[in-house]
């Protein structure tokens, strides 16, 4: 994913996602790992879910700066 | 006195010393020749009728092959968007995938993301309508795909997940959009991609 921002090319990170029922219940360890970082809440009728993210296994996260590009 | 050959004698035999030398019988060849006659002739007749235009050349496409690309990539989205694209020549059919990676905010009653797949024909008037259901759930997809004789048949739908398939040819030309419906605070949003696989043959 990439975010321009002013002239500077911001590699945003492939993120991957998992689902709490509250941030202050972060994802189970041995399911999911290490890694995790409270994204924000899902509030729908049925359900109020934390969101955790982290960047995706395999995947790199890259900043650098460009000349300004029209978009 | 004149001395008869060998090379004399299977000369005669070939036909050398006949009236018209050449015409040597065989059953067998002749037979064989007017059947590669009759083949030819039908072949001859097939062409002069497809370079007529009373029939289409009959050409099958033997096995078949997919190509993907990207409607709309992958980013955090808080609101829609929109696009046509034009079917590519040789496609039977597509499938368009929504990818919906994370999804944060408030959402009310039919609100989320979901896809619009309004069907155009050759000259942009549309004729048909899809959406599939919005969606608020992290980790799914969704789908729309329009192939002659598909189904969906026997196959459950995933959880939170939602697809629309349709028997039917890709159209010329469809109007895709991508539909945001939420209230999102700032960094919010849905991380999502579209994309679209062509079917050939």
């Amino acid at each position: 994913m990439v975010v321009w921002l002013g002239g500077i090319e911001l590699t945003y990170p492939d993120y991957e996602y998992v689902e709490t029922s509250e941030k202050t219940s972060p994802p189970d360890l041995e399911e999911y790992g290490t890694g995790w970082e409270y994204w924000s809440d899902r509030i729908t009728p049925d359900e109020h879910v934390a969101v955790w993210r982290r960047i995706a296994l395999g995947k790199s996260i890259s900043y650098s700066t460009n000349e300004v590009r029209k978009t | 006195m004149a001395i008869i050959t060998n090379e004399d004698v299977l000369n005669a035999i070939r036909g050398r010393y006949q009236s018209n030398p050449n015409n040597v019988s065989d059953d067998a060849a002749q037979a064989e020749l007017v059947q590669i006659k009759t083949l030819l002739s039908g072949i001859e007749s097939k062409i002069h009728t497809i370079q007529n235009g009373t029939q289409p050349a009959a050409v099958e496409l033997k096995g078949s092959y997919t190509t993907q690309s990207s409607i709309f990539t992958r980013a955090l989205r808080i609101s829609s968007q929109n696009t046509t694209i034009f079917r590519p020549a040789g496609a039977k059919g597509c499938i368009i995938y929504l990818t919906v990676y994370g999804v944060t905010g408030t959402f009310g009653a039919g609100q989320g993301v979901r896809l619009r797949a309004q069907l155009q024909g050759i000259k942009g008037y549309r004729f048909g309508d899809i959406y599939t259901d919005p969606q608020t759930t992290s980790n799914r997809s969704q789908i729309i795909m329009l192939y002659p004789g598909a189904t969906d048949t026997n196959v459950p739908a995933a959880d939170g997940g939602s697809r629309v398939i349709a028997p039917i040819y890709a159209p010329p030309r469809i109007l895709l959009s991508l539909l945001v419906n939420g209230t999102f605070e700032t960094g919010q949003g849905i991380d999502c991609e579209v994309d679209i696989e062509w079917l050939y043959g």
